[in-house]
């Protein structure tokens, strides 16, 4: 059996005198360790350029993330409406499925004189039918 | 590690629930747990040595700029996605148009039929 497993963090005394929260860091840190393990220290030392890239990079996401919210948005729209019109296209399938029916007593009855080409009629109710109506069952 | 012995350090022992977050992350990105605290502590070690006074607040900083700077990248990549997926829903709204005005004439063509139909 694996014994119960300790974690310990070594932190230099310089560095944990500095610091309040211990906890918090060895958070953060943990969060973010993949963007430690390639630190250019002289990245760090020029504190001003480092507050201009965040403030830069600040502006650039409050862009993109209006963007990005207004795309959700349309997308949200367009998928009610998509919905609508899939309902709206299944009923009125639905509803060809019944007049179909009829067809299919008036044909035994008025046999060849239907003018009707009755196969593409049922063809294309058949594609409907396929499209709207086995989708639907599909997603269930 | 040379440096250790000629330093002082304080040992940290990771609360609970940063054990549960370090083990997530591992598995996550299929890293040994080890080698996540070896990263963290060298880079506390290179702050250490670094003779400029780097700030806390300037580490927090930076991380931060790493962060917004995946997000906007992340962002970036959803938002081509998006536009792809509301594209493609568009094409086949207008599939839905054509189709429902082909329902309705071939209904109507029935309808009119089988009206002869009933009559008889």
């Amino acid at each position: 059996m694996k014994k119960k497993q300790n974690f310990n963090v070594h932190i230099p005394d310089t560095i944990s005198e500095q610091i309040d929260n211990i906890e918090n860091i060895v958070d953060n840190f943990l969060s973010n360790y993949m963007y430690l393990e390639n630190v250019e220290l002289d990245d760090l030392t020029n504190e001003e350029n480092l507050e201009k890239e965040f403030n830069k990079l600040s502006e650039e996401f409050n862009k993109i993330s209006q963007t990005y919210g207004k795309l959700r948005q349309e997308h949200g729209v367009l998928n009610f409406h998509g919905n609508e019109l899939f309902s709206r296209n299944t009923l009125t399938g639905l509803k060809l499925g019944l007049v179909m029916g009829k067809l299919e007593r008036a044909k035994s009855i008025w046999g060849d004189q239907l003018s009707l080409d009755y196969n593409a009629a049922k063809e294309l109710i058949q594609y409907f039918f396929e499209r709207y109506l086995k989708k639907s069952e599909d997603d269930d | 590690m040379p440096t250790r012995s000629s330093k002082k350090y304080v040992k940290y022992e990771l609360s609970y629930d940063q054990k549960r977050k370090l083990l997530k992350l591992s598995s996550k990105y299929n890293i040994d747990p080890e080698n996540i605290i070896l990263i963290i502590e060298g880079f506390f070690d290179e702050w250490s040595e670094n003779t400029t006074n780097i700030r806390w607040e300037t580490v927090l900083i930076y991380l931060n700029t790493k962060i917004l700077a995946k997000r906007i990248n992340d962002m970036a990549d959803e938002i081509v996605e998006i536009k792809k997926r509301n594209n493609i829903e568009k094409k086949m709204q207008v599939e839905y148009e054509d189709d429902y005005l082909a329902l309705i004439e071939l209904g109507k063509a029935l309808e009119s039929l089988t009206k002869i139909g009933d009559k008889s």
